[in-house]
């Protein structure tokens, strides 16, 4: 069952194909993994599914809709949350704060909800309790009320993925999660990223440069090169295919490669 | 620590309930009716920039027109007060909102450039269209709010705009401190990530127009029902870098910093009276001192006083 269809989308800025005809389906309840050297479009295709640009050609589809033109917080209340490379929590807010804006567009509170006192508690109250839940599952409940930025980097990551669960979507991409963590911090991460899917029956989409990782947790490995996807499939046949490595590597490191294995 | 908030309020309460029983100076009365009005006028900028992050230099022309709104529907059209206080409220929303439609895509510096232009563009309509607003002559003569045929004396006046204010200051609070303030925050904190995760944020800054609208509208006409004469310059572009100065002095991002900037700022030029033209000189000196040594402005939201027990930052963590 495909959750997400990814069909011929391209991205230009002038000259530059970001993006250049990629097609993907993506599974629902599935991790899928994009990985590709620097610059070769991954994170541009994350903008694209969620709304930042426009596609210049292609279309994706979700659940049978085009998510073309869309503005990113429409994307967001149908389902698909995401976190960034370089984290943006917000800055002059608490922990808990930053993850209850991430429920505000499930509740959808009006101003009327501001001035009669029982809905108003009712809003502020199961905004909390949603973003406690979700600060739980990452365990970071005991820093609640401190300013997020001045958590630790690995807690930071762990408050924007709180942020991006607490709304519930159906899909969660991840951007470069394991980004600046050590190998401790790096490991339970990637177990509670297997956890969205098995026990909250998630779709995951993540980009990861640790190959030890993305070998680990991915039912399924695109890879982007330039732009352009050059495989795609599960984790053991792409890793091995000559034109990723060769792509990772370059020419000579293929022979290398060869060589050693 | 509840009681002890409390005490404080009710003390303040009860200082500006004796004042006018105990001060019988017209012009510490005059100055304390005006800090009233500016109060609510920067409770509204402080919505829109100090909460929202808009960088707004109308935030004058909401207010003269609130003032013109009022005056104008009573006295061409006969009004009560009351009612056309709300209709400068509304007409003052309306605009900010219309306002908003066009100028909200620029950021920072082009949304203040677009504002600047509004404003403008109001000084251009009250000094030139003669027929409405008189133009530069003004509009003298606008009514005084009355009770049972008593004409409301300065004394009166005060006791209200000190009532309306208290209402206002609360109600900004309640905004402050609910999910709209947090929405509102996201945006000014990150713009971008807010709209990823979901807020619209179009809506959330037209709102907070509207808002910052209604505050000035509502100042607006309080003034001109005090003053009971309205000319245009009185709600000039230099006015509205004052309430910008006042916010930024006070603190923007929190309640009660705006309105000390407005309380400081409208006291200074007061106490340097006697230095005559270079009054203005030694307040910009002040506010140059403020802006090295305290950034964020005089309150933040985290403020420490010497009787307070805990860090906040150490309390919520529970230590």
């Amino acid at each position: 069952m495909f959750i997400l269809k990814i069909e011929a989308a391209s991205k230009y800025f002038g000259g530059v194909r970001a993006v250049d005809a990629v097609t993907a389906d993506i599974e629902e309840g599935k991790i899928t993994s994009i990985i590709g050297p620097n610059g070769a479009g991954k994170t541009t295709l994350f903008n694209l599914i969620t709304g930042t640009y426009e596609l210049t050609s292609g279309d994706i589809i979700f659940h049978d809709r085009s998510l073309n033109r869309m503005h990113p917080h429409v994307i967001h209340s149908l389902g698909i949350a995401r976190t960034f490379q370089n984290i943006r929590l917000f800055p002059t807010m608490s922990v808990l704060e930053n993850v209850m804006i991430g429920f505000h567009s499930k509740l959808k509170p009006g101003i009327v909800d501001l001035f009669i006192p029982n809905r108003y508690r009712r809003v502020e109250q199961s905004m909390k309790e949603r973003a406690e839940a979700a600060l739980n599952l990452l365990d970071i409940l005991p820093r609640a009320g401190l300013k997020a930025v001045s958590l630790p980097y690995g807690e930071q990551r762990r408050v924007e993925i709180a942020r991006a669960l607490v709304s519930d979507p159906e899909i969660v991409l991840l951007d470069e999660p394991s980004a600046g963590m050590n190998v401790g911090e790096g490991k339970s991460l990637m177990q509670f990223i297997t956890r969205i899917r098995d026990e909250m029956h998630k779709t995951v989409i993540v980009i990861e440069h640790n190959m030890r990782v993305v070998r680990w947790i991915s039912d399924r490995i695109i890879v982007l090169d330039h732009g352009h996807k050059i495989a795609d499939g599960d984790p053991e046949q792409v890793l091995h295919d000559p034109r990723v490595i060769e792509a990772y590597l370059g020419k000579s490191g293929l022979t290398n490669y060869a060589q050693v294995n | 620590m509840r009681g002890a908030k409390l005490l404080q309020y009710l003390i303040l309460g009860a200082i500006l309930v004796v004042v006018p029983l105990v001060v019988h100076s017209g012009y510490v009365m005059q100055i304390l009716i005006m800090l009233a009005i500016y109060g609510i006028l920067v409770l509204g900028l402080e919505i829109i920039l100090g909460q929202t992050g808009l960088f707004s230099l109308a935030q004058a022309a909401f207010y003269g027109m609130g003032a013109y709104t009022s005056a104008l529907l009573a006295l061409r059209l006969g009004w009560p007060i009351w009612l056309a206080t709300i209709g400068a409220m509304a007409t003052s929303a309306l605009f900010g909102a219309a306002i908003g439609f066009p100028v909200l895509r620029l950021r920072g510096d082009y949304l203040a450039i677009a504002t600047l232009g509004f404003g403008e563009i109001f000084q251009l309509i009250t000094n030139n269209w003669n027929s409405l607003t008189r133009g530069p002559m003004g509009l003298p003569g606008i009514p005084r709010p009355h009770v049972f045929g008593i004409m409301f004396d300065r004394t009166m006046y005060y006791y209200m705009i000190v009532a309306i204010f208290f209402i206002a200051l609360i109600t900004a609070f309640h905004l402050c401190r609910s999910f709209l303030g947090r929405t509102f925050r996201s945006i000014r904190d990150d713009e971008d990530a807010a709209e990823f995760m979901g807020i619209n944020i179009t809506k959330y800054k037209i709102l907070s127009f509207v808002i910052g609208g209604i505050f000035a509208g509502l100042a607006g006409s309080l003034f001109a029902h005090y003053i009971t004469f309205i000319s245009p310059d009185t709600f000039t572009y230099t006015d509205s870098e004052m309430l910008l100065a006042m916010v930024f002095l006070g603190g923007a991002g929190t309640v009660i910093g705006p309105v000390i900037g407005a309380v400081i700022l409208t006291l200074l030029p007061e106490v340097f009276q006697f230095l005559v033209q270079w009054d203005m000189f030694v307040i910009g000196v002040i506010m140059v001192l403020v802006m090295i040594y305290r950034p964020q402005g005089i309150w933040t939201s985290d403020i420490r006083w010497p009787w307070s027990r805990k860090d906040p930052a150490l309390a919520a963590q529970g230590k």
